[in-house]
């Protein structure tokens, strides 16, 4: 097996990116960015979303966690996913969701992107990093049960042209094994 | 989450049912009331799942001495580990002391495992090694007594790790029966064989796990309308009509498999499931039959299932149309979590002489179509997630409702019986035929009704081959 266990989320990163503040303007179009992204999301815009604030190299991944000893890591594990995503994969996704047979979105879900703890940085070469902590609630037809997915998110944006768009989505969720009904809708 | 209603029972309401599927499921009437049924669930779990053969991994997760890794065993944790001498062990992960968890973690590497209650410690081969001030609590009381619970039996096929808590199954080879020969076709393509990319990915989803392992028997008539999505956006190269081509086979009892396949040499491929040239180049006769390699290359898809809850499944596919298909590897563990859920074990196999870029691509492939946020499978537990609402209901018991497993009967549909197939097992074609799923009830009430010292027949009659 390639697979070994190595340190992700939440831990020290050695990088030379600068703090943002959050009473800087900057990090205030991150905030505003993310925000406009979550009501795209949750409206079920997805092809706004595609089209308008992901890059087209975007590399988007769900690692797969594990339970691991304290002090070894947080149990995240290189190169094993839930989700590993290109603007091709997710465009196909999309797609598939306009077909009007994508059962698992048809109807559609509910969710709810709550985005807090937002952290900016600065890279030298221009580029964004933002951590935000994530809360999707997802309900589905009548069901009163929703399914809570608490992830932390750590997104790299840059400019091209006028609007920021995401080139690096790692999404480092608490659960170990996801209670989902499927992982159709995105984080 | 619709908890299944609770009905008061007789002691012989199970038993009752499972005549009834019995006695229907020849003539392809299977009873609702067999999912979401917590008392029906309850019996599974100790006439099934602690019963059975059920796979536990792959021999490659464990690779080096003191290695080990928790698995699941019907609800009930397991760890497997390879000891010193390089022997396998699956152990249940309860401390002989007070049934403390030994084993907190998913994977790793240990010489011992120390149960943090009170200190008791076990080596990796379930030894009890002694624990804290041993004489003055102890004396010389037996350790030898008072190890790690082993299972009763456990084996291997093709590097595939399986177990049984009963110690009078038959032998994994007699309960495996004809599905051995498609196993082997899969996993024993080339001398190299097969590794894995990562532990599992684990999903808990809504849904009876029989409606997991029904689908995996070879349910292909579902494709053109629930996976409609997939060909509108040309993630799947082959039609769906093409698709029915191939055949339907009851390996042995509660073992069906599928297999989308060409059928003469001028029928449209991919061979070999779509994998890639040099792939192909290095499949020989060296593991294998020349009827099996042959098999194997007429095939695009292939999927089945090792009763009970254990699927393999091969398809061609693309997570990017601008990227060409190739075959997609996945086993799956539908693990029992209560008559509502089940928890999904996914698994990537890839061929350990494939390029590092292929395997990746391969594994990229497999888990953009088969997982939970998959293009085909995101889809597949919608239904599965109504199914056992319907069974638990107490319409489906006051109606009778009895779900339909017609297709392909003798007066029911196209699907004729085939005897010159060179793989064991009752075999059918075109795959307009839900046998497959028959063969899995047939089986599943013959288990929910032995005496449990006693095996149901585990290979066909001779007359009916």
């Amino acid at each position: 097996m390639q697979a070994q266990v190595r340190i992700a989320a939440g831990e020290a990163q050695q990088t030379t990116a600068r703090r943002v503040r959050s009473s800087a303007p900057l990090f205030c179009e991150v905030q505003d960015w993310l925000f406009d992204e979550a009501d795209l999301l949750d409206s079920m815009r997805d092809r706004e979303w595609c089209d308008t604030m992901l890059s087209k190299d975007i590399v988007y991944r769900m690692p797969v966690r594990e339970v691991v000893g304290r002090g070894i890591s947080a149990g995240f594990i290189e190169g094993v996913y839930h989700l590993n995503e290109t603007h091709g994969t997710i465009n196909m996704k999309v797609a598939r969701n306009e077909t009007g047979f994508a059962w698992a979105e048809d109807p559609a879900t509910r969710t709810r992107h709550f985005v807090s703890n937002l952290r900016v940085f600065e890279h030298e070469d221009g580029t964004l990093e933002a951590k935000s902590a994530l809360l999707l609630v997802q309900t589905r037809r009548s069901d009163t049960h929703a399914n809570i997915i608490a992830s932390e998110r750590h997104d790299r944006l840059r400019r091209e042209g006028e609007t920021l768009r995401l080139f690096k989505r790692d999404v480092y969720v608490d659960l170990t094994a996801l209670e989902v009904h499927n992982l159709a809708v995105f984080f | 989450m619709n908890a299944p209603i609770q009905h008061e029972r007789s002691d012989t309401y199970v038993r009752d049912i499972m005549r009834e599927v019995d006695d229907g499921v020849g003539a392809g009437w299977v009873p609702a009331r067999i999912f979401g049924n917590e008392r029906v669930y309850k019996e599974e779990l100790r006439r099934i799942f602690a019963r059975c053969w059920l796979y536990l991994g792959h021999v490659s997760e464990i690779p080096n001495p003191g290695d080990f890794m928790l698995r699941k065993m019907g609800e009930d944790d397991y760890i497997v580990t390879r000891d010193k001498d390089g022997k396998i062990h699956a152990m249940l992960n309860a401390c002989r002391h007070r049934g403390v968890h030994v084993c907190r973690v998913d994977r790793g590497n240990a010489e011992q495992f120390r149960c943090l209650y009170h200190g008791w410690t076990f080596a990796n081969n379930g030894d009890l090694v002694g624990g804290p001030l041993w004489k003055n609590a102890y004396g010389d009381m037996s350790k030898s007594e008072n190890g790690l619970l082993h299972v009763a039996q456990l084996d291997t096929h093709q590097g595939l790790i399986f177990a049984t808590l009963d110690a009078k199954a038959p032998s994994l080879k007699e309960y495996l029966g004809g599905m051995a020969w498609y196993l082997d076709l899969i996993f024993g393509l080339n001398e190299h064989g097969v590794e894995f990319m990562g532990p599992p990915q684990r999903c808990v989803i809504p849904g009876d796990w029989k409606s997991a392992a029904d689908n995996s028997c070879g349910d292909d008539y579902h494709l053109p309308t629930l996976h409609k999505s997939i060909a509108e956006v040309n993630a799947f190269p082959v039609s769906f009509v093409e698709n029915m081509k191939g055949y339907h086979i009851q390996a042995a009892p509660g073992h069906s498999l599928s297999f989308s396949s060409a059928m003469t040499e001028d029928d449209p491929g991919p061979r070999f499931f779509g994998s890639p040239q040099n792939l192909v180049d290095s499949f020989n006769t060296s593991q294998i039959s020349a009827d099996q390699l042959h098999a194997a290359r007429m095939s695009r898809v292939i999927v089945g299932n090792v009763f009970p809850n254990f699927t393999f499944i091969i398809v061609p596919t693309t997570d990017d149309p601008n990227q060409p298909p190739v075959a997609g590897i996945s086993l799956k563990v539908w693990q029992p979590k209560g008559p509502d859920r089940m928890e999904i074990w996914n698994q990537f196999p890839v061929y350990k002489n494939m390029t590092q870029e292929q395997k990746e691509r391969q594994y990229a492939v497999t888990l953009a179509s088969f997982s939970v946020g998959g293009l085909f499978e995101m889809d597949d537990s919608e239904p599965w997630s109504m199914i056992h609402q319907t069974g638990g209901s107490v319409s489906a018991e006051v109606l009778d409702l009895k779900l339909n497993y017609r297709m392909g009967l003798p007066d029911t549909g196209i699907a004729q019986r085939l005897t010159d197939f060179p793989g064991p097992g009752v075999v059918y074609a075109p795959r307009y035929e839900e046998g497959v799923q028959r063969n899995l009830y047939k089986f599943y009430a013959d288990m929910m009704s032995a005496p449990l010292d006693q095996w149901p027949e585990t290979s066909f009659p001779s007359d009916e081959l």
